[in-house]
């Protein structure tokens, strides 16, 4: 297999990097069984504590690779499984987000604890463009990353916003100048490394604990409806007016 | 009736409400609310809209609840009372978009709110001011506070009821965006333009969606503060505040 996501161990952290430089590290069936592998290989190892995820080339992600996407059927289910793994991993996350950071690129960035942002960056969540839908998980976190005001500017607009918006919108914690976005991953990597691990560790637990439960929320009606989305001739005419880069037609149907 | 009190204006795919009350700096009186609850009704039976947008005639957006009819629209009574008609506003199955410039005061401010997206003129004030004359905001308004700017800033905006210019409402997240009061109505199109563009089906569902996300605080009980907010809401202070400030003087506190 070609190495569709590098693994770099640091002392006691690692980096994992999108490695579809070409494709603006667009997510496909490669990446995702990668990431499985290496985040499980995080999980058992006590050593590590902290994980940073960055891509190669000029963009962070750029989402799904739509083709690919295609191809598995609805519901993605494999990118939902990836990212609740992500989301429970034990250690804290960081992000390094430049360039784009679209849709499935930004779920993965917000799937993560903290993100740092270059100033070129420009995150956005496009699906409304193409009549898909996020699931509702991935309402849920926004809706308590950056609020209902902000999720609905992001969600509704369907316009990638720039590092300093998505600062105001606490989407990102920190923007820095382009060239020094890895010596600032690696800066928050080693600070939180340097603290006490079962401390961390027992504080991503807090966290997510506090936050547990909106995700029990009664929501399988929702994901009936956003299936029927996924599954609408307007999402099919979406996802083929993007491949075929001219302007969808809607008939909400 | 001499001229609407709302405006109500179809473009492609999106509608324009317009509060058009200028002369009373567009404050909800009954027959205002009455309008936007239609409004509501008619919007919700047409599945060709994809986006809203509420704006004020004149220089405000909206100074709040016209106090000369405030006890019929206050306080769970009224077929329009306030909490209701903005209710199935937040509810309305499509996005919805606040243009708000000069005094968007107490009812104009949680007008706006329960708005899901704000672009806000320069010369906005924005708040709370119910504090100033002793009558309080309804649980779901504090609620709906707290849901779009957190607790902290709740807090500024309802103990001091001072209101806010617009860039410190951008920063602490009450608007998305702020322009020059020439620009706001061009901005606020485009805002609508651009959303309508998005799949239909798409924008619903995850309008759908945000609001479950957040369904568990609404579903706090809170029978008490209910039964505490009439009691604040029928004081002897609630009365002098109204009839100080409709008399243009500063009430006096009893406490009760």
């Amino acid at each position: 297999m070609a190495d569709e996501v590098k693994i770099e161990r640091n002392h006691n952290y690692v980096t994992l990097s999108l490695n579809r430089p070409e494709k603006r590290n667009a997510i496909n069936g490669a990446v995702i069984a990668a990431l499985d592998q290496m985040l499980e290989s995080v999980e058992r190892d006590p050593d590590v504590r902290a994980v940073v995820i960055r891509g190669e080339g000029r963009s962070f992600c750029s989402g799904l690779d739509l083709r690919d996407i295609e191809q598995m059927g609805p519901g993605g289910l494999s990118f939902e499984k990836i990212i609740a793994r992500l989301q429970k991993l034990p250690v804290p996350t960081i992000a390094a987000v430049h360039g784009d950071a679209l849709t499935g690129g930004l779920v993965l960035a917000l799937t993560c604890d903290l993100r740092i942002a270059a100033e070129g960056a420009r995150l956005g969540m496009t699906p409304a463009r193409i009549g898909y839908l996020p699931t509702y998980w991935i309402f849920r976190k926004f809706v308590e990353t950056v609020g209902p005001a902000n999720t609905a500017e992001i969600m509704f607009l369907a316009e990638p916003v720039g590092a300093n918006r998505a600062r105001e919108m606490g989407l990102v914690h920190k923007v820095v100048p382009d060239e020094s976005l890895s010596a600032a991953a690696v800066q928050w990597a080693e600070t939180i490394a340097g603290n006490a691990p079962l401390s961390v560790r027992a504080m991503k637990q807090m966290i997510a604990r506090v936050m547990s439960k909106a995700f029990e929320v009664e929501h399988s009606d929702l994901d009936e409806l956003g299936n029927r989305v996924r599954n609408s001739q307007d999402a099919r005419e979406g996802v083929r007016a993007f491949l075929e880069k001219r302007k969808p037609v809607w008939r909400g149907q | 009736m001499p001229e609407t009190v709302l405006k109500v204006e179809r473009h492609n795919h999106f509608v324009t409400l317009t509060l058009n009350r200028a002369e009373k700096r567009n404050a909800l009186n009954v027959a205002l609310m009455q309008a936007l609850d239609d409004a509501i009704t008619s919007i919700e039976g047409d599945q060709e809209i994809r986006a809203v947008i509420v704006r004020g005639a004149g220089s405000s957006f909206c100074s709040g609840l016209d106090l000369a009819e405030a006890d019929r629209l206050e306080g769970g009574q009224g077929a329009v009372n306030i909490e209701r008609v903005f209710h199935r506003l937040a509810h309305l199955p499509v996005p919805t978009i606040a243009a708000v410039q000069g005094a968007a005061l107490a009812g104009g401010c949680e007008l706006a709110l329960h708005c899901d997206l704000r672009i806000a003129a320069q010369d906005l004030r924005i708040g709370m001011t119910v504090a100033r004359v002793g009558l309080l905001v309804p649980y779901d308004f504090i609620r709906k506070l707290i849901e779009i700017i957190g607790a902290a800033n709740t807090a500024q905006i309802l103990y001091t009821a001072e209101p806010v210019n617009a860039e410190r409402a951008l920063r602490m997240g009450m608007v998305h965006e702020v322009v020059p009061n020439a620009d706001l109505d061009a901005t606020v199109n485009s805002w609508a333009e651009r959303i309508s563009a998005n799949a239909p089906l798409s924008l619903r569902v995850m309008k759908q969606s945000m609001r479950r996300a957040l369904s568990n605080s609404n579903n706090a009980w809170h029978d008490d503060l209910l039964a505490m907010a009439r009691v604040v809401r029928n004081s002897q202070d609630a009365k002098e505040g109204i009839r100080a400030f409709l008399e243009k003087r500063q009430p006096r506190w009893t406490g009760r």
